[in-house]
């Protein structure tokens, strides 16, 4: 038999080989976006240098990031007074929610899109920022109120009959005590819908027109098919790295967050 | 503990927080309803569909009498009409400040032809506004091949664009959405050789797109080689093939699989070149028809278009020289740069559309801007190699007026201004020129435009449809069907027929 | 009764919230299926009755978006679901010193955004791209990705794979890290290791949760149509084309909003028959 250590150090560096390929992709992309022609390797910043002085892709990420994080941000007031009865009420109605609601990610929401399309048309929401966040923040709502209850499940109930002995009211015992109490999972739940809604192209292709409103998600896809020439390929690979270090950075920053979202 | 103390400030009583979460939720339900209801009935109960009628053409008349010597050096164009004079409608008035929103796809963050064509349109824009200060242009930017069915949209929601871009080949269906002005009132104004020169563009010959768009330009389909590639294989560089024969004997003496060279190319991969730039040209090259009339397609039953289809297909798998992965790829630009890489020798989805990019990347000198001494460097190009010598040719990009404009006037001096002579002359996109009397300039005299005009007399505008994305999609599917997964040419093409009319056709 | 109207107001809240922007065309989309609406007669289309759906089911490629998207599914969600599950086992094992960076990097595929990742990855497994070169060594042929029927289905599955593989392996390992520390220990006092240890004491813990990842896995894949249309377009002919894709197309390039809703429609109908199928077989075990 082979010693347990020499096993478990040959996994690991075969473990680390595989990752190499796993993420080479990558170091592709940031490697040619430093450079000129497609497939020469030099160091040059001049494709950055002109990606973030140019006002237009400047407003795709601006717009990425209102759509973002309006989504995000719009969940908490929205879910949280949801997520605190999911788990602290008890009636028919509340049972048959738990039971659905950390299933209502399971909606191929993809498939909604006409009917929102032919809705927002005739409401006026059509190429609306608004109407960007309205959607994506309704689709994951119940989900992530779900993951609210179930943090909230998790504290300790005195220190809230402590507070309605006191007179608090509902609203009140909800933002001001819950909601730092569970700010884990708040935060977890927000940055997870953050970078998924930074991500995602498909909703803005079918949801928005006109140049102001266009984030830059949907600005790559267009520009996928249309790079021309080398040096614009590596420009599209600038804007690609610069695309993706929001969500990296959020997610390296609140990675033991995100974890825990499941954890109940 | 401290939070006992933040505790003793909060009073509120149940029933307030009752009553206000109660609120809460009434309202944003209540909101939601009403605002549901009213932006339905808001948004829907708009004015009726306005159903733009082909009006009758007026008392512009297609000169017939353009007599053209092609085999010479010179181009010469005997008008039967003389010019009537301008008239302008008068303003009175100060004008006031007015912005339009231009729609289009010159994206130059884009690079390649698009930056090319950008800079030409902020020279354009400097000089209108010389001449207009009053009128300032904010462009916006689309990409090309979403721009109709974005405009069409944006007609049916209300957003405000004054001047847009727009493709000849959708354009039933842009009749039946009417996003555009009727020009026919403007037209009146211009001068009757402007008109006449226009007219020639066969988007207005043939009625396809007049009278709510301008043709900008006039592109046809040409072939184009590699010089050096022929040159390594024993070929004369500059002789390229004139009937499918030649074609497939030089295609043939260029494959070199081994290097991971072919013969030739073809965007059959991309959703919508596969029908424009080796469906249509293919077909009609050989002399067979697409669709009718109405639009229902007709190419199963044209025994051309079969034959042309047999053609590409044994490029393929008989002749074998073509690359199926090259050919598929799914954006024709990538086929296209592959030629620039040298990965072919041969390219048969070219159009005059995209000289300028090609001159970018050292192919030829003094092409696009044409100059009075071109000069072929890598590559060249030629007639199309097919029995009719002509593929497609249609007046690419129309300026229009979009139906949601509030500013129709201040629109009308812009293309006015933009037509003239001397201001599109220096079009990149040009190709060839969309108005006839600019054919006659010295830069148009030479060899590669002899070439073009050639082709260009000949041409049919592409196919109209209502139903035209729909048919592009069907015949890729049917390329894919006939040569890569080897079905029979005939009855492919007769099923690919047939399943399109009954879809769309009933 | 006011008890339970103060206790249900935030539910109602959230509820209506989703109704409106979800649940409301979610509903309508069985009645634009059953109507020819477009853009130029968004307000008052013609009602067609099943005329949507009969077109449909006859068009063979209809039923060829149909079997693929299973196929895809087949194929997709249990090598995604196992490579989580080993990929989560294999980070939480912690002997890893190296396990935050090595756990952070495994993640970057899905953190990328879809678009970026295909622009990088058509690149690399073009004919005589690394990637291309690597397979055609350990798969013995040459792999067309644009021209090839199988070859280009083998590249998507290989990208789908890959990008939604660090989703899986993130959840799983929420839900592995949810089984307390003290059942583990006092599993291992009793002799139980590795594999009997997962199977008979984590496995039956954490079943609900590797439900919900095997939910979402699939989900994904069904309605993956940025990733397809990013990827292969659609591939050769509509070889590689799904459901999904098949609604994009229809709906946003040639405005046929009716039939796009009715492809719509079926897909949901899909959706609830496998989500359903799942929560059963749950239940049974």
């Amino acid at each position: 038999m082979i010693p347990r250590k020499i096993v478990q150090a040959l996994v690991t560096v075969l473990f680390f080989i595989f990752l190499a390929f796993w993420i080479y992709p990558l170091l592709n992309l940031t490697l040619l976006s430093f450079s000129t022609k497609t497939y020469t390797v030099e160091f040059t910043l001049r494709n950055y240098i002109s990606l973030l002085s140019s006002p237009r892709y400047l407003n795709y990420l601006k717009n990425s990031f209102i759509v973002a994080l309006g989504s995000a941000a719009i969940q908490i007031p929205v879910c949280l007074p949801a997520g605190y009865e999911l788990a602290r009420h008890k009636s028919k109605v509340i049972a048959f929610a738990n039971r659905f609601f950390p299933f209502s990610l399971a909606i191929p929401w993809t498939v909604i899109l006409v009917s929102v399309l032919i809705y927002y048309l005739r409401i006026g929401l059509y190429d609306t920022l608004i109407g960007l966040i309205f959607h994506h923040s309704a689709f994951s709502a119940p989900f992530v109120a779900w993951i609210y209850s179930t943090f909230i499940r998790s504290l300790p109930k005195d220190i809230e009959e402590a507070a309605q002995l006191d007179g608090c009211g509902k609203a009140r015992l909800i933002f001001q005590i819950t909601l730092p109490l569970i700010a884990p999972g708040l935060i977890g739940a927000f940055v997870w819908v953050f970078i998924n809604v930074w991500n995602t192209f498909i909703v803005a292709a079918f949801l928005i027109e006109s140049e102001e409103n266009i984030v830059f998600a949907q600005a790559l896809y267009n520009a996928l098919t249309y790079i021309m020439s080398g040096g614009m390929l590596n420009f599209a690979y600038a804007a690609t790295v610069i695309f993706i270090t929001p969500p990296m950075i959020l997610f390296i920053i609140f990675r033991k967050w995100i974890e825990q979202i499941l954890i109940y | 503990m401290a939070r006992k103390g933040l505790l003793r400030k909060q009073k509120l009583s149940r029933r307030q927080a009752l009553s206000t979460a109660g609120k809460i939720a009434i309202g944003v339900i209540a909101s939601g309803i009403v605002a549901g209801v009213a932006g339905y009935y808001a948004g829907g109960g708009g004015a009726p569909l306005k159903t733009t009628t082909i009006k009758e053409k007026e008392t512009v008349t297609v000169t017939k009498t353009v007599t053209q010597t092609v085999s010479g050096p010179t181009v010469t164009i005997s008008p039967t009409t003389t010019a009537t004079s301008v008239s302008t409608t008068p303003t009175a008035t100060i004008p006031t400040k007015v912005e339009l929103k231009f729609a289009h796809f010159y994206d130059p963050a884009l690079g390649g032809p698009f930056k090319v064509n950008h800079d030409y349109l902020l020279k354009v824009y400097k000089g209108f506004a010389e001449e207009f200060p009053n009128i300032s242009i904010k462009e916006t930017f689309y990409p090309w091949d979403q721009l109709d069915d974005k405009m069409m949209v944006a007609k049916k929601v209300g957003i405000p664009i004054d001047l847009c871009m727009a493709s000849p080949q959708v354009w039933l269906k842009h009749r039946e959405v009417g996003t555009f002005k009727d020009l026919t009132p403007y037209l009146k104004t211009l001068p009757k050789s402007l008109i006449d020169s226009i007219m020639w563009n066969p988007s207005w010959r043939f009625k396809a797109t007049y009278p709510e768009g301008i043709p900008m330009n006039l592109h046809v389909s040409i072939l184009v080689w590699r010089r050096d590639l022929f040159e390594e294989a024993g070929l004369d560089p500059d002789v390229g093939p004139s009937n499918i024969d030649d074609l497939i004997e030089f295609a043939k003496k260029t494959t070199k699989p081994e290097k991971g060279q072919y013969g030739v190319a073809m965007t059959l991969g991309d959703k919508i070149q596969n029908f424009q730039l080796v469906f249509v040209p293919f077909v009609w090259g050989y002399g067979g028809e697409i669709v009718d009339e109405e639009g229902k397609a007709v190419f199963a039953d044209s025994p051309e278009a079969v034959e042309a289809v047999k053609e590409i297909n044994d490029l393929f798998n008989k002749y074998k020289v073509a690359s199926k992965e090259e050919s598929f790829i799914p954006d024709a630009t990538e086929v296209w740069k592959r030629f620039l890489e040298g990965k072919h020798a041969i390219n048969l989805s070219y159009f005059t559309g995209l000289l300028a990019w090609y001159e970018s990347e050292g192919m030829w000198k003094g092409i696009a801007p044409p100059t009075e001494h071109p000069v072929y460097l890598k590559a060249r190009i030629g007639p199309w190699p097919l029995p009719t010598g002509y593929g497609w040719g249609h007046g690419g990009w129309h300026l229009c007026i979009h139906a949601n404009s509030k500013h129709p006037d201040e629109a009308w001096e812009f293309i006015k201004y933009w037509i003239r002579p001397e201001v599109i002359a220096d079009y990149p996109d040009m190709g060839i020129p969309a108005h006839r009397d600019l054919w006659n300039k010295p830069v148009y005299q030479t060899e590669p435009y002899r070439i073009m005009f050639q082709q260009a007399e000949k041409v049919k505008p592409l196919p109209t449809s209502k139903f035209y994305y729909e048919l592009c999609e069907q015949t890729k599917y049917m390329f894919y069907e006939i040569i890569i997964e080897g079905k029979p040419v005939k009855e492919t093409m007769k099923k690919y027929q047939d399943t399109f009319n009954r879809k769309y056709y009933g | 009764m006011l008890k339970s109207i103060r206790s249900h107001c935030g539910l109602a809240i959230l509820l209506s919230y989703y109704l409106i922007f979800i649940g409301v065309p979610a509903i309508s989309l069985f009645y634009f299926s059953l109507t020819d609406i477009t853009v130029s007669n968004l307000t008052n289309p013609t009602f067609l009755g099943l005329t949507n759906y009969i077109k449909m089911v006859s068009e063979e490629r209809f039923v060829y978006n149909l079997l693929f998207t299973f196929e895809l599914v087949a194929y997709v969600v249990p090598i995604t679901f196992l490579m989580g599950l080993v990929f989560a086992l294999f980070l939480n094992s912690g002997k890893l010193f190296l396990k935050p960076i090595a756990s952070l990097l495994l993640v970057l595929p899905w953190v990328t955004p879809i678009v970026a990742w295909a622009m990088s990855v058509r690149y690399l497994f073009a004919p005589g791209g690394p990637y291309s070169i690597l397979l055609e060594k350990v798969l013995g042929f040459p792999l067309r990705i644009f021209s090839d029927p199988v070859g280009s289905k083998i590249f998507l599955m290989i990208n789908l794979v890959w990008i939604s593989a660090p989703q899986a392996t993130l959840f799983t390992i929420s839900a592995l890290s949810s089984v307390p520390r003290s059942v583990i220990e006092a599993a291992r006092l009793d002799g139980a290791y590795g594999i009997s240890l997962f199977r008979h004491i984590i496995l039956p813990l954490i079943k609900e949760k590797l439900l919900i990842v095997l939910i979402l896995i699939i989900t994904f894949t069904i309605m993956a149509a940025e990733a397809i249309l990013a990827f292969t377009g659609g591939g050769p002919g509509f070889v590689t084309e799904t459901l999904a894709v098949r609604m994009y197309t229809e709906g946003r390039m040639f405005h046929n909003f009716g039939y796009a809703s009715s492809i719509g429609v079926f897909l949901l109908i899909i959706a609830f028959i496998l989500g359903l199928m799942l929560l059963l077989l749950a239940k049974e075990r």
